[in-house]
C-alpha cells in the first residue's frame, strides 16, 4: 500500500513539474515585453529598465522559471502586470466562487447519476431504462452554456426566483451564497450527470454478467442484494475514473458558466487577463487548475486502492 | 437491438451536413447583409427562423454556421486520428519499451490539463480564430485516440492470429497495418463520432466566449453569445442556434451508438 | 433408497429453439451422478435449470421435484432460501467465480449469514471450519485473504467451501476441474469424493470427460443435443453400451490414430542446445531495474525428420515460452537453436527458417483474422517463399492445402466464422502445410476440441505426417493424448525437462517423481485402469 502511495505521489509531482515547464515555455513564446506593455509606449528607458529588474525580466529564462516555481511553492504567484497587485490575492478571492461552484456541481451530478444509473441497469430493456437512456442522450448533447441561458430566462427573468447573475458574497450567509450558485451549478452538472449516468449503467451491466454474480445467486442471494453487495463496489471502479475526469471538465466548464451568470470567479479573471494580456495571471490560474486536476487524479487513485484490493498488494 | 437509433442519428447528421454543403452555393438570404429595419423578427413565412438583432436571417446563419462547426470538429478529429492512431500502434508494437513509456506518459500529461482551459489559453496566446480552435481541440483528440488504439492493439497482439502472422515472417509494422488496424477500425469510427460531437460542443463553447471563428464568419456559439441579452425580448434568437448544436450532437451520438452495436461481434452473430 | 431429485419431462427453450427435450432423471439420496456431454449437449443448462438460474429469456416446462417440491413452481423468494442452503453449485471457472474486492472470509461467511440467524462472529467461525474442511486451514490461509492471492485450485476450494458449508442435500458441480491442471484436478476430485462420504452429499458432476467421472460417479447420463441418449453404470456402459453415440464417445476418448512408422533420418532436423529464456517482470518503480524471470532453464532437445515428439507439463512450466522461443517469437537469453545444423540468430528467424517451421495454435476461434477470407488466411505464410507466386499458383496452392486437410476448394472464398471449431483447426493445419514445412509445432492444437472432433484431427495429423514426411512437436497438458500420438516424450517442470525418452517407456516405467505424480493424477477410463 505504501509502495502504491509513493508511486502515485512521484507521478503526481513529476506531472506537475513537466506541466509547469510546458506552461512556462508556452507563455514565453508570446511576443512582446510585459514591462513596456505595463508602462505604455511613452515610457522612459530607465523606468522600463527598473521595472524589468523589479519583475525579474532581466534574468535568464531558466532563472526566471526557477524563480516562478519556487515562488509558487511559497504561495507567491508574482504580480499582475495590469493591476500591479499580487496574483495570489487576486486568485484567492476568486477561488471562493469557482471552487464551491465546481464541487456543488459535482455533488448534484453524482446525486442524479448514481440512482439513475443503478435504476436503469436494474430495469434493463424495460421502459424505465429506455426513459433514462433517452434523457441521457439529450443531456450529453446539450451545450451547458445554452442550457444556462435557458435556465436564466425561465427561472430568473420569467419567474424571478433567482437573480439572473452576479454573486452577493458569502458574508450574506451560506444559504444565500449557495442559492446564487444553484442555477450555475445545475447548468454545469446536468450534462456531466448524463455522462455519469451512462457510465454507471453500463459498468453495472458489465458487472452483472460476471461469474461472481452467478456465484452470489447460487448462494441464495436475491438479484437485488447481489447487486448491492457484490455488483456496486466492482462497478465503482470505472465510475471513479470518469468521476475524476469530470472534475477537470467541471472546472473548465465553470469558466464558461461564470460568463453566462457574470460570476466573478476564476473564469472571469482569466478572460479579463487575456483581454489585458496579463499573462502572468493566466499562467498562474492555469497552473493552479492543473494542480487541482492532478490532485483529484491522485485522490481517485487512492480511492481505487480502497475499492480494489488487487491494487493494494501489487508490488 | 439499439440499431433503431441508426436512422434518426444518420438523418440528423445528414440534414446538418447537407445544410453546410448547400450553404456554399445557396442560402435563403445573404448572411453578410444587414437589414436593421427588420431586426428581431419572429419566425415567419419569409424568415422561417426569424431575424437577429441586425436583421440577418437566422435560418441562413445556421446553415453557414454548420459549415464552421462541422469543419472545425471534423479536422480536429482528423488531427487526433492521424497523429494518435500511429502513435498508439507504435506503442503497442513496442510494448514496455522506451517509446511506449514516452507516448503514454505524454498522454497522461495532456490529460492533466483541463481541455477547454488549454484551448482557451492557446487561443489567448496565439490569438482567437477558427484555425487555432482546430489546433486546440485537435491536440486533445490525440491522446484519446492514442490510448484507445494502444489498448485495443495490445489485446490483439496477444491473439493467436497475430502470432501466426509473426510465424509467417511478417514484420511488426506490416502486421500493425494489415491485421491490427482493420480489426480496430470499428472502435476508431465509433470513437471518431463521439469526438466529433465533443468537438462541436467545444467549438460552440469557444465561439461563445469569443475565441472561435471571428466575425463576419457566422458560428453557432457566437450567435448564442450575441443573443444572450435578448433572450427575454426575442427568445427565438437564442433557441434556434441552441437547437442546431443540440440536434447535431444528438445525431452524432445516436449514430455512434448504432455503429457501436453494429460492430459488436456478439450482436453480429445474432444478425447473420 | 429415498429419492431426492426427480426430473420429469423437462423442456427448456429459448426463443422457441429447444435446448433440452423431455429430460427424465431421478436421483436417490447419497447418489453421485455424472452427466457427460460434448459442447452444446445442454448439460450445463440442465444444471442451471435445477438451480433455477437459467439466464433471462428461457422457457421451462415439466417438473423438477426436489424433496417432493416442484422447483419450477416456486417463487423467486422460495428459491433464494433453497439455493446455497439445500442445493448448491460449483462452477467451471474458479478464477472469476469469486468477487475480487471482498476477502474470502467475508464471502464464505456471507452464505451462512444469508440463511441462518447468526452473528458475524459465528458466521466467520463457521467459515473458518468449512475452509479447513476443504483443505484451506486458517493458519495458512487467513480469512482476510483476497481471491487474487490464491491459485486457481485454492479458489475452487473456496467456492466448494461456500457450497457445502450449510450441509446442502444436493451439490451440483459443473465442470469443476476443467480449467485446472491435472495435479490440481486430482486434488479437487479427491476432495469431492471425500465430501460425498463425510457430509452425506448427493452430487451431480457435470463433465465433458468420461475419465473425470470414472471412479467417483455411481452412474452416468450421456447427453447429446438436449437429449439423454443413454444412462447407467459407467463400467457397464463401457463394456456393453447399446447406443451408437455412447460407443462413439467412448471410442473417441481412447482413440489412438493409426501411425505409420516414419523413416527417421539420423541427422537432427531441429537441434536445441542449453536454451534459456527470460521474461521481463514489470518494473517495481520507474527508477528500479526491470527484473527477470527465467521461464526456460537450459533446455536441450532434438527432433528428427518425420518424428513426433511430445512435450508435456502443467501451466506455467515454461512449455509455451519454449515454443515461442523456437518459433522466433521471443528472444533467447542463452543457448542455441539449430535447424538443419544452421544456427538461428537470436529471436530473429530468416525466411529460410520460417519455411521449415510452422505452427498450429490451441484456440480455433482466435487463430484467424476474422476480416480475411480463408484463401488469404491460408496464403499468409507464402510470403516467406523466395519468389512471389502468381495468382494462379497461389490459388492452386491454397486449393491443394484445403483438399489435403479434408476441406473443399470452394471453402477458400468463405469467412472464418462460417466454420465449426474442428473445421477451423483443419484450416489452421492447411495454413501451416501450405509452404511444406519439415516441422509443425502443435501448441495444444487439439485441447479445445470435443473428443469426437479431436479424434478426427488426430487421424488427420497422423495421415499428413505419413504423406508429407512432417515432424511434429506436440505440446500438450493432456498426457493421455500425448501417449497415443508421439514417438518420444519430454516432461517439463519449472522450466526444466525432468524426464525424456521413448513414449512407451516413459509412461510405463517413469523414473522422475514428477512424472509419476502427473501419471497418477491423470484421470483414467475404466479399461486404462486395468492397464495401469
Amino acid at each position: 500500500m505504501l509502495h502504491y502511495l509513493i508511486k502515485r505521489l512521484t507521478s503526481l509531482v513529476l506531472t506537475l513539474l513537466v506541466a509547469s515547464v510546458v506552461l512556462f515555455v508556452t507563455i514565453e513564446i508570446v511576443p512582446g515585453d510585459p514591462a513596456s506593455f505595463m508602462l505604455g509606449i511613452n515610457a522612459q528607458a530607465e523606468t522600463l529598465e527598473a521595472l524589468r529588474t523589479e519583475l525579474g525580466l532581466d534574468k535568464s529564462k531558466p532563472q526566471r522559471y526557477w524563480q516562478w516555481l519556487t515562488g509558487m511553492l511559497q504561495g507567491d504567484f508574482g504580480k499582475s502586470y495590469t493591476y500591479k497587485t499580487p496574483v495570489a490575492a487576486m486568485i484567492g478571492e476568486r477561488m471562493w466562487i469557482s471552487l464551491p461552484l465546481t464541487l456543488f456541481a459535482l455533488l448534484i451530478s453524482t446525486l442524479i447519476a448514481f440512482p439513475a444509473g443503478i435504476y436503469a441497469a436494474s430495469r434493463r430493456g424495460r421502459i424505465g431504462d429506455a426513459a433514462v437512456t433517452g434523457m441521457t442522450q439529450l443531456g450529453v448533447a446539450i451545450p451547458n452554456f445554452w442550457f444556462a441561458m435557458l435556465l436564466v430566462s425561465f427561472f430568473a427573468i420569467k419567474l424571478g426566483w433567482f437573480s439572473s447573475g452576479g454573486f452577493i458574497g458569502w458574508d450574506q450567509g451560506l444559504l444565500v451564497g449557495l442559492k446564487s450558485l444553484l442555477l450555475p451549478a445545475i447548468a454545469l452538472a446536468l450534462p456531466q450527470a448524463a455522462i455519469l449516468t451512462r457510465v454507471t449503467r453500463s459498468s453495472l451491466l458489465d458487472v452483472l454478467s460476471e461469474d461472481y454474480m452467478r456465484t452470489a445467486r447460487a448462494k441464495g442471494m436475491s438479484k437485488r442484494s447481489a447487486i448491492w453487495r457484490h455488483g456496486l463496489r466492482n462497478a465503482m471502479i470505472p465510475v471513479l475514473t470518469i468521476l475524476g475526469l469530470q472534475f477537470s471538465f467541471l472546472l473548465a466548464g465553470a469558466i464558461i458558466i461564470e460568463k453566462v451568470f457574470y460570476l466573478p470567479g476564476l473564469g472571469l479573471l482569466v478572460f479579463q487577463s487575456i483581454a489585458q494580456r496579463d499573462l502572468i495571471v493566466v499562467e498562474s490560474v492555469v497552473m493552479l487548475l492543473v494542480f487541482a486536476v492532478v490532485l483529484v487524479t491522485f485522490l481517485v487513485d487512492l480511492a481505487y486502492a480502497w475499492v480494489d484490493p488487487r491494487l493494494r498488494t501489487r508490488s | 437491438m439499439k440499431l433503431r437509433t441508426l436512422v434518426p442519428g444518420a438523418l440528423l447528421v445528414l440534414i446538418f451536413l447537407s445544410a453546410a454543403l448547400v450553404s456554399f452555393i445557396w442560402t435563403p438570404f445573404d448572411v453578410t447583409k444587414l437589414d436593421i429595419p427588420n431586426k428581431l423578427q419572429p419566425p415567419s413565412l419569409v424568415h422561417c427562423f426569424g431575424t437577429d438583432q441586425l436583421g440577418r436571417d437566422i435560418f441562413s446563419m445556421i446553415m453557414v454556421g454548420a459549415r464552421t462547426s462541422i469543419a472545425v470538429a471534423f479536422i480536429a478529429v482528423g488531427i487526433g486520428m492521424l497523429v494518435g492512431v500511429p502513435l498508439g500502434l507504435a506503442a503497442a508494437a513496442n510494448q514496455g519499451s522506451f517509446i511506449d513509456e514516452l507516448i503514454m506518459r505524454t498522454n497522461d500529461l495532456v490529460f492533466a490539463f483541463p481541455a477547454l482551459l488549454i484551448a482557451i489559453m492557446i487561443t489567448a496566446v496565439f490569438g482567437p480564430g477558427a484555425v487555432n480552435a482546430i489546433i486546440a481541440i485537435g491536440i486533445f483528440n490525440i491522446p484519446v485516440f492514442a490510448r484507445l488504439t494502444r489498448g485495443a492493439a495490445l489485446s490483439l497482439w496477444s491473439r493467436e492470429f497475430i502470432l501466426a502472422a509473426r510465424v509467417a515472417g511478417k514484420r511488426a509494422a506490416r502486421i500493425s497495418f494489415e491485421h491490427i488496424l482493420p480489426n480496430i477500425l470499428n472502435l476508431l469510427i465509433v470513437q471518431g463520432t463521439i469526438q466529433f460531437s465533443l468537438g462541436i460542443l467545444a467549438e460552440a463553447a469557444l465561439s461563445y466566449i469569443g475565441l472561435g471563428a471571428q466575425p463576419p464568419i457566422p458560428s453557432w456559439g457566437r450567435m448564442l453569445a450575441e443573443s444572450q441579452t435578448l433572450v427575454s425580448l426575442a427568445p427565438h434568437v437564442a433557441l434556434f442556434p441552441g437547437f442546431a448544436i443540440l440536434l447535431t450532437v444528438l445525431g452524432l451520438n445516436l449514430l455512434g451508438d448504432a455503429l457501436r452495436d453494429w460492430f459488436d461481434p456478439r450482436l453480429q452473430r445474432l444478425r447473420s | 433408497m429415498e429419492t431426492l431429485l426427480e426430473i420429469h419431462k423437462l423442456n427448456v427453450s429459448i426463443n422457441g429453439k429447444p435446448i433440452l427435450n423431455a429430460i427424465d432423471l431421478s436421483l436417490a439420496k447419497g447418489d453421485v451422478l455424472g452427466i457427460i456431454g460434448e459442447s452444446g449437449s445442454g448439460k450445463s443448462m440442465l444444471a442451471l435449470s435445477i438451480m433455477g438460474l437459467l439466464p433471462q429469456g428461457f422457457e421451462t416446462t415439466g417438473q423438477i421435484n426436489f424433496d417432493q417440491q416442484n422447483l419450477l413452481q416456486m417463487s423467486e423468494a422460495q428459491l433464494c432460501k433453497l439455493r446455497g442452503c439445500d442445493i448448491s453449485m460449483v462452477f467451471q471457472e474458479p478464477m472469476t467465480a469469486l468477487n475480487p474486492v471482498l476477502s474470502i472470509g467475508k464471502q464464505v461467511a456471507e452464505c451462512v449469514k444469508l440463511h441462518r440467524r447468526v452473528s458475524n462472529k459465528q458466521a466467520l467461525l463457521i467459515a473458518e471450519k468449512t475452509l479447513e474442511k476443504v483443505g484451506l486451514p486458517v493458519s495458512q490461509y487467513p480469512l482476510s485473504r483476497y481471491p487474487h492471492e490464491l491459485s486457481g485450485g485454492q479458489r475452487q476450494r473456496v467456492v466448494i467451501a461456500m457450497a457445502i458449508e450449510l450441509q446442502p442435500a444436493l451439490l451440483i458441480a459443473d465442470e469443476p476441474t476443467t480449467a485446472l491442471d491435472v495435479t490440481t484436478q486430482a486434488g479437487i476430485l479427491e476432495l469431492l469424493k471425500q465430501l460425498v462420504v463425510d457430509e452425506q452429499l448427493t452430487l451431480i458432476l457435470v463433465s465433458h470427460d468420461l475419465a473425470v467421472v470414472n471412479g467417483i460417479a455411481d452412474h452416468i447420463v450421456i447427453m447429446r443435443d438436449g437429449d439423454v441418449v443413454e444412462r447407467g453404470d459407467l463400467k457397464q456402459l463401457f463394456k456393453h453400451s447399446q447406443h451408437p453415440y455412447t460407443r462413439q464417445l467412448i471410442e473417441a476418448s481412447r482413440h489412438a490414430p493409426e501411425r505409420v512408422e516414419a523413416t527417421i533420418d539420423a541427422a537432427p532436423l531441429l537441434d536445441v542446445e542449453n536454451l534459456s529464456c527470460d521474461y521481463r517482470m514489470p518494473r517495481k518503480n520507474w527508477w528500479s531495474k526491470p527484473g527477470y524471470f527465467r521461464a526456460v532453464k537450459s533446455v536441450s532437445l532434438t527432433i528428427k525428420r518425420g518424428e513426433s515428439v511430445g512435450l508435456v507439463g502443467e501451466s506455467g512450466c515454461g512449455k509455451s515460452t519454449l515454443t515461442r522461443a523456437l518459433l522466433g517469437l521471443m528472444p533467447i537469453a542463452e543457448g542455441e537453436v539449430r535447424l538443419h545444423g544452421e544456427r538461428l540468430e537470436e529471436g530473429v528467424l530468416s525466411h529460410a527458417v520460417r519455411r521449415e517451421m510452422q505452427v498450429v495454435f490451441q484456440d480455433p476461434y482466435g487463430s484467424f483474422n476474422p476480416r480475411h477470407k480463408v484463401k488469404r488466411l491460408i496464403a499468409e505464410p507464402l510470403h516467406v517463399l523466395e519468389r512471389t507466386l502468381t495468382e494462379q499458383e497461389q490459388t492452386t496452392a491454397v486449393n491443394d492445402a484445403l483438399v489435403s486437410v479434408g476441406l473443399q476448394a470452394e471453402d477458400a472464398g468463405k469467412f472464418i466464422h462460417e466454420f465449426s471449431g474442428g473445421q477451423r483447426q483443419r484450416i489452421a493445419i492447411a495454413r501451416a502445410l501450405i509452404i511444406k514445412p519439415a516441422l509443425i509445432v502443435l501448441d495444444e492444437a487439439v485441447s479445445a476440441l470435443d473428443v469426437s472432433v479431436r479424434a478426427q484431427i488426430l487421424d488427420l495429423l497422423s495421415a499428413l505426417a505419413a504423406s508429407h514426411d512432417i515432424a511434429y512437436l506436440f505440446i500438450s497438458h493432456d498426457l493421455s493424448v500425448v501417449r497415443r500420438v508421439t514417438d518420444r516424450v519430454m516432461v517439463m517442470q519449472r522450466g526444466e525437462i525432468v524426464e525424456r525418452g521413448q513414449t512407451g517407456a516413459v509412461f510405463n516405467s517413469p523414473t522422475h517423481p514428477y512424472t509419476l505424480e502427473l501419471l497418477a493424477a491423470t484421470p483414467k477410463l475404466p479399461d486404462e485402469e486395468r492397464e495401469a
